[in-house]
């Protein structure tokens, strides 16, 4: 008898009234980032969690999942409970899974509509960075350069293939009919003392990692993929005012829950982006490590990812079907 | 002049009480760190990381420092005592590191491995405080083709890892280099042999591996078998005999010469070098064979050249700030969030972070021996535990830690099921340790080979272009040449192949 009534006590738990926005959270939420320690997305992750922490009240716990370049991460949270306890970042290796495996032929594991979009944190273009003490003072210079010598004459280091260090450079090749071919590096690091040594001569880097090599004079910065000028690199070109209006590229990191969390705890995660990327303790984080902090909200996080989709879908296709021509020639 | 000045002002601010406090706290966690299976040095900064946020930059980058060479002190512990490796640069002290704990010399090779370590550590950072100019520029050297060269000559030198017949160790070569093929092809984006699972992407990682045919079949082997009373040790035994100290000397002096030079090397440099001193002290010994049962040489060296490269590795980022690996990066991360831009003007802008930074190091290494002597006899009183309770704990640990790395059961079924296959080679005298360094090698030695070819253009002469990769080359065929012809002089080297 006892045992019965204390299970349907038990019973009566899970039977409670679901958790509201007044409730939650009730317990720390994890981040999932999805890529080895270390790197700028990783930290950007850790410098949301330690900022969201303050104001959610309860500590945001940052899980490194890596894995398929973002893969394996991104999956836990489309396979996670839709409570709003796991929530993972967002960015352009996401776009370049889902399109390589649809140019193939293929179902990709995750597709944009199967997150609920919280918003977007930081957007910046990549740069143009050749070392200092070489001959271009120019980008004019570099594709003048680049046409007038046989294609893959130029090098360029990136870590991995549709990286967001190596589309800027195929969107580059598109659009201004040059072939700068592609050295694939392990991480950031490589890239730089490839770079410094001589071995490649180009690589898109982001204003973080740029910023000290420019002050240091080690690197030269001569143009920018956004399409406006950004801050600490006033006197950078865009590819725009270089006359390439198709010429644009960014990176962000924004933050994605499953697409089934209940709609205030929803509210209050998109809620939290935009708290988070008006403090002034971040503002002041990302500002020295060279982020573009640039809030856009869920609409407008979920409009800039269709944009950066449909220019980079037959990029990417037209690269494919290159390969595939190479590979049956040989 | 100028080079004594910093060091006083870099003393000076490395005494400071503050900066003192959070090196002992790097150090120690870093020790920590490297006792525990699975998570590396990587793994522990990045804990700590929020805590850096709020720090005196100096002191964040003290303390990261720390962790990093502290966990090259702690990785060869469990090592020794469990034949688990601790760190990835402590897979070949397992080799005849835990043999001699076998044998009831833990406390030797615990105090040896201590005390390699603060000699490579400090001859390194002498080597960072003199060197970091020149040594920066001779660090961008380090091309594609100079890392091809080195890591096609780390290939050559895995035979000297094998206990038993060439050809066995050989067969374990090779299928590590099989299993290093397994994961997405950098270049092309072509997944191989992953049968759409996706952790396997990245390639089986090395950690699981290690951890599974070392320290999870060691614990499956003993199952099997009615194991040895345990062993008390005594006082006396804790120490290393007086013949024993004789002979680590010299491995200790080439370890930490090789673990410098090696550490120059961008990318992983303190596995290459704790396998390259193995190696060589294997081919300098008079009694190569018995390397594997428990000779000093093989935990001296070693221990000693992965603690000499930490000195080395921070000179590309010191002097021109650029990190060479994942830990380092970190640390420039730390210094960006304060507003100081690593670069070549670090020293001239910011001494005291410079030579701060060196100087603390110093001192890290001075309170890691103090530590860390002291402690043998605590960690060999570990070996009193009864095996039915020290074994399950120890696969709990190693369990925990490969989950705590990057939270994949993907991992975990790769250890364990190593685990088993290594109770299997074992049986039939195989080894392990080639395999887990051909599965590091082969990958890293594919990147650069195909990198150095793209840079060249397809030109399969491309080392002409570097001195040091055309030097290393020609040192690798000497080798190869230099073997064949030996082998048909010495007679025994002809019954090893009739006997295999």
């Amino acid at each position: 008898m006892i045992s019965v009534v204390i299970s349907l006590m038990a019973l009566a738990v899970f039977f409670a009234a679901p958790v509201g926005a007044a409730d939650y959270p009730t317990r720390a939420i994890t981040l999932i980032c999805p890529v080895t320690p270390g790197g700028s997305l990783d930290l950007n992750a850790r410098a949301f969690a330690g900022i969201a922490e303050k104001h959610l009240g309860k500590p945001v716990v940052v899980v490194n999942k890596p894995g398929g370049s973002g893969a394996v991460g991104t999956l836990a949270v489309v396979e996670s409970k839709p409570d709003g306890y796991t929530i993972c970042l967002g960015w352009p290796s996401q776009t370049a899974i889902i399109i390589g495996e649809v140019v193939n032929g293929r179902k990709p594991p995750f597709t944009i509509d199967d997150f609920a979009i919280l918003g977007r944190m930081t957007n910046s273009p990549p740069l143009f960075n050749v070392k200092y003490d070489s001959p271009w003072k120019t980008m004019q210079e570099v594709i003048a350069d680049l046409k007038s010598h046989p294609p893959n004459t130029y090098k360029l280091g990136a870590s991995g293939i549709y990286s967001i260090g190596h589309l800027p450079m195929e969107i580059l090749n598109k659009e201004a009919g040059v072939k700068i071919q592609l050295v694939p590096v392990r991480g950031g690091g490589e890239s730089i003392a490839l770079q410094l040594g001589g071995h490649t001569h180009f690589s898109c880097r982001y204003p973080g990692p740029s910023l000290p090599l420019v002050k240091s004079k080690q690197m030269r910065v001569l143009a920018s993929f956004g399409e406006e000028k950004i801050k600490n690199f006033e006197d950078v070109p865009t590819f725009k005012e270089l006359g390439y209006p198709n010429i644009f590229f960014y990176s962000w990191y924004g933050l994605l829950a499953n697409k089934d969390t209940p709609a205030p705890i929803l509210e209050r995660l998109r809620r939290l982006v935009k708290e988070v990327t008006q403090d002034p303790a971040y503002l002041s984080m990302m500002g020295k490590t060279g982020d573009l902090v640039d809030y856009a909200d869920a609409e407008g996080t979920k409009k800039a990812w269709q944009r950066e989709y449909n220019q980079i879908l037959p990029l990417i296709k037209e690269l494919e079907i290159e390969k595939k021509e190479k590979e049956k020639k040989q | 002049m100028e080079f004594f000045s910093g060091i006083a002002q870099g003393f000076a601010a490395a005494s400071s009480l503050n900066n003192l406090y959070f090196c002992l706290i790097g150090v120690t966690w870093g020790t920590i760190v490297g006792v525990l299976p699975g998570i590396g040095p990587l793994g522990g900064t990045v804990l700590l990381l929020p805590a850096t946020f709020g720090m005196q930059p100096d002191a964040a980058v003290i303390m990261m420092a720390g962790i990093y060479y502290g966990a090259m002190y702690g990785g060869s512990t469990t090592s020794i005592l469990m034949n688990i490796p601790g760190e990835a640069a402590s897979v070949v002290t397992c080799l005849d590191g835990y043999r001699m704990a076998r044998k009831g010399r833990a406390g030797a090779a615990l105090f040896i491995s201590a005390w390699g370590s603060f000699i490579g550590g400090t001859l390194s950072i002498c080597g960072l405080a003199f060197l970091a100019p020149t040594l920066a520029k001779f660090a961008l050297e380090f091309g594609p083709a100079a890392m091809f060269a080195i890591t096609l000559l780390a290939l050559l030198m895995i035979s000297a890892l094998g206990r038993g017949s060439i050809l066995n160790t050989l067969c374990m070569a090779v299928l590590g280099l099989f299993l290093g093929t397994i994961g997405m092809d950098t270049m092309t984006g072509f997944l191989r042999m992953t049968y759409g699972i996706k952790e396997l992407s990245d390639g089986i990682g090395f950690i699981p591996v290690a951890m599974g045919i070392f320290g999870v079949s060691e614990i499956l082997v003993s199952t099997q078998t009615v194991l040895p009373t345990v062993i008390k040790p005594k006082f006396r035994e804790l120490l290393p005999t007086r013949e024993e100290l004789n002979r680590s000397w010299g491995p200790i002096f080439r370890g930490s010469l090789l673990g410098f030079f090696i550490g120059l090397m961008p990318g992983s440099a303190h596995i290459v070098s704790s396998f390259a001193s193995y190696a060589l002290e294997k081919k300098l010994s008079k009694h190569p064979e018995k390397f594997g049962t428990g000779m000093i040489e093989g935990v001296a060296g070693p221990e000693t050249a992965n603690n000499a490269c930490t000195g080395s590795h921070l000179i590309p980022f010191l002097s021109l700030g650029i990190p060479t690996s994942p830990a380092i990066a970190l640390m420039m991360m730390a210094l960006l969030i304060h507003g100081i831009t690593p670069g070549p003007l670090l020293a001239v802008n910011h001494p005291e972070i410079f030579w701060g930074v060196i100087a603390s190091m110093y001192i890290g290494n001075v309170i890691l021996v103090i530590l860390n002597l002291p402690m043998v006899g605590l960690f060999v009183n570990i070996l009193r535990t009864p095996f039915r309770l020290l074994f399950p704990i120890i696969l709990m640990i190693c369990l925990i830690g490969i989950y705590s790395v990057n939270a994949s059961r993907v991992e975990l079924a790769i250890m364990l099921i190593f685990g088993i296959i290594g109770v299997f080679l074992r049986r039939y005298g195989f080894d392990g340790a080639p395999l887990v360094m051909a599965m590091i090698i082969g990958p890293m030695m594919e990147l650069y080979l195909r990198q150095s070819l793209m840079v060249s253009g397809g030109n399969p002469l491309f080392f002409l272009h570097s001195t040091l990769a055309t030097v290393l080359l020609i040192i690798a065929i000497l080798l190869i040449v230099g073997s064949i012809v030996f082998s048909f002089l010495k007679p025994q080297a002809k019954k090893v192949f009739e006997e295999s």
